[in-house]
């Protein structure tokens, strides 16, 4: 098996099934006796000689249960807040967080320790949008997981992992797994200056930038891979996020824009390059009931995927329909003084049906393709006409000539905008709980796998139902 | 990109303390109303005249002139605060400049840049009385608070919300004021930033 199979297979084994199968609440983590452990070898200490074993004597009383199988720092039975129980919680750790609203900005200072919620859906952390609760949970460290939860109404950003610009340091491993974003004014799960992640099963709505942000890494070794993004601005956005950067077998719908892989000189890093789009189902973007997010992006509202400065990226084996404007953009960025030029990037055996225009190469100054091609795809319409024959991904490029320009980047757009706090978030209710969330013991983000292979063969086409 | 909407009226911004002075760049001023117009006029001016032509209208920004504010100094709170602060500096221990600190000492206005997500220039070192500009450079908004509560009125969000905002704080007194942006860091750790004021 291919490495990044590997990796999600992993991912997915730790995040579902690590309870060993024994779902009892009974069930005994570390050196805690089993139960029937406990039967069989009771307490020397404390009990008396028992008698012979009769049928008829009496059971002996049970031990109480234990109602902290997997010693987890328990938020609210033993600790009052969330912040008190991660300051508390040691590497390898288990926050485990009981069904309730916690009006918490949650600091991470420490490495390898899980955040997780019993209920994705009844275990809320709402920041009520106020400024003094920027987000929802920010980590500053290494290792870290956050499962099981729904954050929203953050002032900036729902869950957010960054690294340290300044002092070189590049946050190591991170995932975030069965997790609701909601309402949180710029990002949903923001992850910066950082390597090695996972994303897995999560929802993002409701956010003025994008519901998934990668930022400034190189490689960034990451994966996002089974989520949901709707409502936004923007579905996705990874500025100057690439190198074994996996977006595959994701949905991302009915917001403002899809997928935007970018360069902007905002952030370290650039240009863009060497990210992998896979099995992605991109559909019916341009929804007006969603933040306006900003002039720049306004730019390709309903577009499905656009690729403003990028460089190097597969977009391979997407269903891309029924976006309102475009399916499929290439483009340069303009970024102040600066034309980001998009190059080399490779689109094949994508299905496009029902976009305003399945795909557009923009020309990008010199009437040439820059390396960027087409090939394989099932699509209707392009700019240059017959995309896929004249910028091929293996000849020579043909008739370019009706290449349009930044034009196509001002199609028709939408008056509306819903402030964030208003959005609708329809899918939230019905994102699925991690399983095992009450006897799966603590897995830390902390494996660091290697990337240095990928099976595309091993992604389909999305079926689109 | 956030979209945040004005606020109603600028806040009062004017002498938190005796060491440092916010000076907000989105602050009217009455003396220098018809200059800020003027310059707000021939920026929207070669603004339009970039429509037709340039795809890079969205990024046009006009960055607003920085407006000092002053009051009438209450002497004796003004001695009494000086005192105060002698008696404090003499104390305290001497401030360890780092090796990558930036020596912008002696000159009377520094400009420093925000990005995304950092301080440009990290640790600088000025002069008592500097007045410092940061600039957001970034796409996403900052706001700069100090580390240690009270040390110096906070610079909101709002007056860093977009690509080339920018607000000043005029640093009177030496000492060590260490600082951040709460949207990206705590006062220990992510988007932090140093300023050492010598006298």
């Amino acid at each position: 098996m291919r490495r990044l199979l590997i990796l999600l297979s992993v991912f997915a084994l730790v995040a579902s099934a690590c309870g060993g199968g024994d779902d009892s609440t009974e069930t005994t983590a570390g050196d805690t006796p089993t139960e029937s452990d406990s039967a069989a070898e009771p307490d020397e200490e404390t009990a008396e000689p028992e008698p012979e074993p009769e049928e008829e004597a009496e059971p002996e009383p049970e031990e109480p249960a234990n109602d902290n199988p997997l010693n987890a720092l328990r938020v609210p039975q033993d600790f009052a807040t969330i912040q008190d129980a991660v300051d508390a919680a040691e590497p390898g750790d288990l926050v485990l967080i009981d069904e309730g609203v916690y009006n918490e900005s949650v600091v991470v200072e420490t490495d390898n320790i899980v955040i997780r919620g019993v209920d994705r859906q009844t275990v809320v952390l709402d920041g009520e949008h106020s400024e003094e609760m920027a987000n929802g949970i920010i980590v500053f460290s290494n290792g870290v997981a956050v499962e099981n939860l729904t954050v929203k109404n953050y002032f900036s950003n729902g869950v957010f992992f960054t690294g340290d610009y300044d002092s070189d340091f590049i946050l190591r491993g991170y995932r975030v797994s069965y997790v609701n974003a909601l309402n949180n004014r710029v990002y949903g799960i923001y992850a910066f200056n950082a390597e090695y992640g996972l994303f897995d099963n999560t929802y993002a709505a409701g956010h003025t930038d994008s519901g998934y942000y990668i930022g400034q890494c190189q490689p960034c070794n990451a994966v996002l891979s089974n989520n949901l993004s709707e409502y936004n601005t923007l579905a996705y956005s990874g500025t100057n996020a690439g190198g074994d950067l996996f977006i595959v077998n994701n949905e991302f719908r009915m917001n403002r824009i899809g997928v935007t892989p970018n360069t902007l000189n905002s952030e370290e890093l650039a240009p863009q390059r060497g990210a992998t789009f896979a099995g992605n189902w991109i559909h019916s973007n341009g929804n007006p009931e969603t933040p306006k997010g900003g002039n720049t992006w306004e730019l390709a509202y309903g577009v499905g995927m656009v690729l403003p400065g990028a460089n190097n990226n597969l977009v391979s084996r997407n269903l891309i329909e029924n976006n309102l404007n475009g399916g499929v953009a290439v483009s340069f960025m303009p970024d102040g003084d600066t034309f980001w030029l998009a190059e080399n990037n490779t689109i094949t055996d994508n299905v496009f049906r029902g976009n305003g225009i399945d795909a557009v190469m923009v020309d990008q100054g010199g009437g040439e393709g820059l390396g960027n091609c087409f090939s394989g795809n099932t699509l209707d319409t392009s700019r240059p006409a017959d995309i896929d024959t004249v910028l091929p991904c293996d000849g020579p490029e043909g008739d370019l000539s009706d290449m349009i320009g930044i034009d196509f980047f001002s199609p028709p757009g939408a008056d509306e905008n819903v402030p964030y706090a208003d959005v609708a978030s329809p899918g939230a209710a019905d994102q699925p709980s991690m399983p095992d969330a009450l006897t799966a013991p603590a897995s830390p983000a902390d494996v660091l796998p290697e990337f240095d292979d990928f099976d595309l063969d091993a992604i389909a086409v999305p079926s689109g139902t | 990109m956030p979209v945040l909407e004005p606020a109603g009226a600028p806040t009062a911004l004017l002498l938190h303390d005796s060491r440092a002075t916010l000076v907000s760049n989105r602050k009217p001023a009455t003396v220098l109303a018809m200059r800020l117009r003027l310059i707000l006029a021939l920026a929207a001016l070669v603004a339009a005249s970039c429509v037709d032509d340039d795809p890079l209208d969205a990024f046009v920004e006009v960055e607003p002139e920085i407006v000092i504010e002053t009051e009438e100094p209450d002497t004796d709170a003004l001695e009494e605060a000086a005192a105060d602060t002698e008696s404090e500096v003499d104390e305290a221990a001497p401030i360890e400049i780092p090796d990558d600190a930036l020596d912008l000492s002696g000159m009377d206005q520094v400009a420093l840049d925000i990005q995304d997500n950092a301080f440009t220039q990290r640790v600088v070192v000025v002069s008592a009385g500097t007045e410092i500009t940061w600039t957001n450079q970034g796409r996403n908004e900052h706001n700069v608070r100090p580390a240690v509560e009270g040390a110096f009125e906070p610079i909101s969000t709002l007056d860093l919300a977009e690509k080339g905002d920018s607000a000043s704080l005029v640093f009177e007194t030496p000492g060590d004021f260490p600082y951040f942006c709460s949207l990206h860091g705590t006062a220990t750790n992510g988007q932090t930033g140093r300023v050492i004021v010598v006298s």
